[in-house]
């Protein structure tokens, strides 16, 4: 928006007097806007200098880590399957926690916080989406609107429950409640786009008792925004940070921590690698994603 | 009538019986428990030192002159309750008799909504009332590692030390800016996937929403990858222009802070704004266009009035999500904001108290920011 505006300034001396006589075209003979011709070429240009600033240090941080030394502006020594080695733990040394250990503890961790979120997200988001009920709007956002942060959640768990925030069952609670939001979500999104009253009506007339009607026709339904709403929920539960930083104490180490270490004290190509198994993660989820009709890692639906 | 027939009308009618048996079964049983709960309330108001349980199985099996009798107490103590109060067990014992054996449809949906979201409420109870409840009593306790005996000192401090001033004023601001820069850049991003004609515009747009998925901690990392001492921006600028790359890096300043904000945020801004973008009518550009307006011109006077509730929901959104950013903040360790303190605080001498204050300030302005909020916008937009 930034340089539309500027383009806007410059014109602004004309943009009124277009405006105070509404509109019309008066402007011709004045020579063409400085937005017409330069306007769609910053604009996009805009867009490219994002997209490379979002991309070149994932790629970067992906191509460093088949590199065997990083001291000039690009990384050199290509290709080396070392530093995967070291972080997979296949090597001889390296880093003391392996990476498929860690990643299989979070992707547990993951997995129980997507099924708890099953569980609460699909029916409330059946609730909220089908019928009509006191407080309806005030429930809503407090289920699809993240409002304690997970800095602040991992404080107060630590206090409530000494001996178990940091335990396999603190960590699966936590990430269920910071992202039952993201599940909630993409689940209404899916029912909002079903004509449910009929479904569950036509379901009910044809002898089906409502739970069975529910679970049988509904759910079978939503299964779309069911699947995005798990894989997101699941994907953002792997290498959940704040919270876990805060409840972490000792015992298996969660993936999160394991970066958080790689980060602080490894080698950078080490480190690399770390974060870059992530990515793999990411990506696959992004294409499963964009598979099942979702615009990217969102909730939004293309 | 043949065989089969007769089997048939036999088992319709024992199904047909059994459904009424269970339905009487069901009112019995929410008859008693209403009764027991009169009973007790007479019970303990009256002083009578009467078995309650005992009372419950037998009423139904008492005399019927007896029972009348009984009921005619229970309707006197009843009327000589407050009348909030009998409104109150009124509401309950039709919300009881609602969950046990609901009798209209309208009962029926009303059980059904409870159902639907009591395992939502468990979770919100134990995974946050709780431990907030738990946080507030830590703000006030006299122990700092654990909760017990009671002072006001952390607050105080809070309100008195110009430090916490310092950390709130940083985080406000520097959130404000990085959700405006974030929006702001978003909405050309936005205007350049929907309005022009790009190449791949699936592929951008995935490639967009990947940081999404990013931990604060990831994306610090990546902002050292560009930034930092050993960065590729370093490296390349101390290429050109000579000096050691050591006086370059930016990634532990505040610019690069900010930067590690704005990598967070703006794909969360292209996200919202895309909804937007999506519904938005290309009529009236098309005759501002006609008319005579320069694109700049129809972007400020037409466009931009049409995604104005996208845009402030893409700024409650970015606000929110940099008040919360925690990771990226702990690695560049460059400004102040009241996560890193909290941190700072646990570090340093285990302050649970101020660092419990902290937290509760925070969460409630979260709060109250959020619900203010949402009377200018939908709930559904602030969402990504």
């Amino acid at each position: 928006m930034s340089r539309e505006d500027n383009h806007d300034r410059e014109s602004a001396g004309t943009g009124s007097a277009a405006r105070t006589d509404g509109g019309t075209a008066t402007r011709t003979g004045t020579g063409v806007a400085l937005s017409s011709r330069f306007g769609r070429g910053a604009v996009t240009l805009l867009l490219a200098v994002v997209l490379a600033f979002l991309v070149v240090p994932i790629l970067l941080t992906l191509v460093s880590s088949f590199a065997a030394g990083a001291t000039g502006v690009l990384p050199e020594g290509f290709v080396t399957l070392d530093n995967w080695a070291k972080v997979l733990g296949f090597a001889d040394y390296g880093v003391q926690e392996s990476v498929p250990g860690t990643l299989l503890f979070s992707m547990r961790l993951a997995t129980g916080g997507m099924l708890v979120n099953l569980l609460i997200g699909v029916p409330i988001a059946y609730a909220l989406t089908r019928y009509d009920f006191f407080a309806r709007d005030w429930l809503n956002a407090v289920a699809i609107l993240p409002l304690v942060p997970g800095v602040i959640l991992g404080l107060a768990f630590v206090r409530a429950y000494p001996h178990n925030a940091g335990t396999w069952f603190g960590l699966v609670t936590g990430y269920a409640l910071l992202k039952s939001p993201f599940m909630v979500l993409t689940v209404q999104s899916s029912f909002q786009s079903m004509d449910l009253r009929q479904l569950e009506e036509s379901a009910r007339s044809l002898g089906a008792s409502w739970p069975r009607a529910f679970l049988t026709v509904i759910v079978p339904n939503a299964k779309r925004g069911i699947v995005a709403g798990s894989i997101i929920c699941w994907t953002l539960a792997a290498a959940e940070f704040n919270f876990t930083y805060m409840v972490y104490s000792r015992g298996p180490e969660p993936f999160a921590m394991f970066l958080f270490r790689n980060i602080t004290n490894a080698p950078f190509l080490q480190q690399a690698a770390a974060i870059s198994v992530y990515f793999c993660i990411v990506v696959a989820a992004i294409l499963t994603l964009q598979l099942l009709g979702n615009a990217g890692f969102t909730t939004d639906r293309d | 009538m043949h065989l089969p027939q007769r089997v048939g009308t036999a088992l319709f009618a024992a199904r047909a019986r059994t459904a009424r048996a269970w339905l009487r079964l069901r009112e019995t049983v929410a008859g008693l428990l209403l009764t027991a709960a009169g009973l007790a309330v007479a019970a303990t108001r009256n002083g009578l030192r009467i078995t309650i349980g005992v009372l419950a199985g037998g009423y139904r099996r008492l005399p019927a002159p007896l029972r009348r009798g009984l009921a005619g107490a229970g309707t006197a103590v009843y009327g000589a309750l407050p009348g909030v109060v009998c409104r109150l067990l009124d509401r309950a014992a039709a919300g009881a008799r609602t969950c046990i054996a609901p009798r209209t449809e309208r009962e029926r949906e009303r059980r059904r909504i409870l159902g639907l979201t009591i395992p939502f409420f468990v979770l919100a109870i134990f995974a946050a009332f709780v431990p907030l409840a738990y946080m507030v009593r830590m703000s006030l306790s006299a122990n700092n590692l654990r909760n017990e005996g009671w002072s006001t000192d952390a607050w105080e401090l809070l309100l008195a030390d110009p430090t916490y001033r310092t950390v709130a004023f940083n985080t406000l601001w520097f959130a404000a800016l990085a959700a405006v820069v974030s929006v702001a850049v978003g909405v050309a991003v936005t205007h350049a996937l929907e309005k022009y004609d790009l190449p791949f515009e699936r592929v951008l747009v995935a490639i967009i929403s990947f940081p999404i998925a990013l931990p604060g901690l990831v994306v610090a990392f990546l902002i050292i990858v560009l930034l930092g001492r050993q960065g590729l921006l370093t490296n390349a600028l101390a290429a050109v222009t000579g000096p050691s790359n050591i006086d370059l890096a930016s990634a532990y300043t505040v610019l690069g802070l900010f930067l590690g904000y704005v990598y967070s945020l703006i794909p969360r801004a292209t996200m919202v704004l895309r909804g937007t973008y999506a519904e938005l009518n290309t009529d009236a550009e098309e005759a501002a266009r006609a008319l005579g307006a320069s694109p700049a011109q129809t972007f400020y006077h037409v466009t931009l009035p049409e995604i104005r509730p996208g845009v402030v929901a893409a700024l409650i959104l970015t606000f929110r999500t940099a008040l919360a950013i925690f990771g990226t903040v702990l690695i560049l360790q460059s400004l102040d904001v009241a996560t890193l303190q909290i941190d700072t605080e646990l570090n340093v001498g285990f302050n649970s108290q101020v660092a419990g204050a902290i937290g509760v300030v925070y969460f409630l302005f979260i709060l109250g920011f959020t619900f203010v909020a949402l009377r200018y916008v939908e709930t559904e937009v602030v969402e990504i």
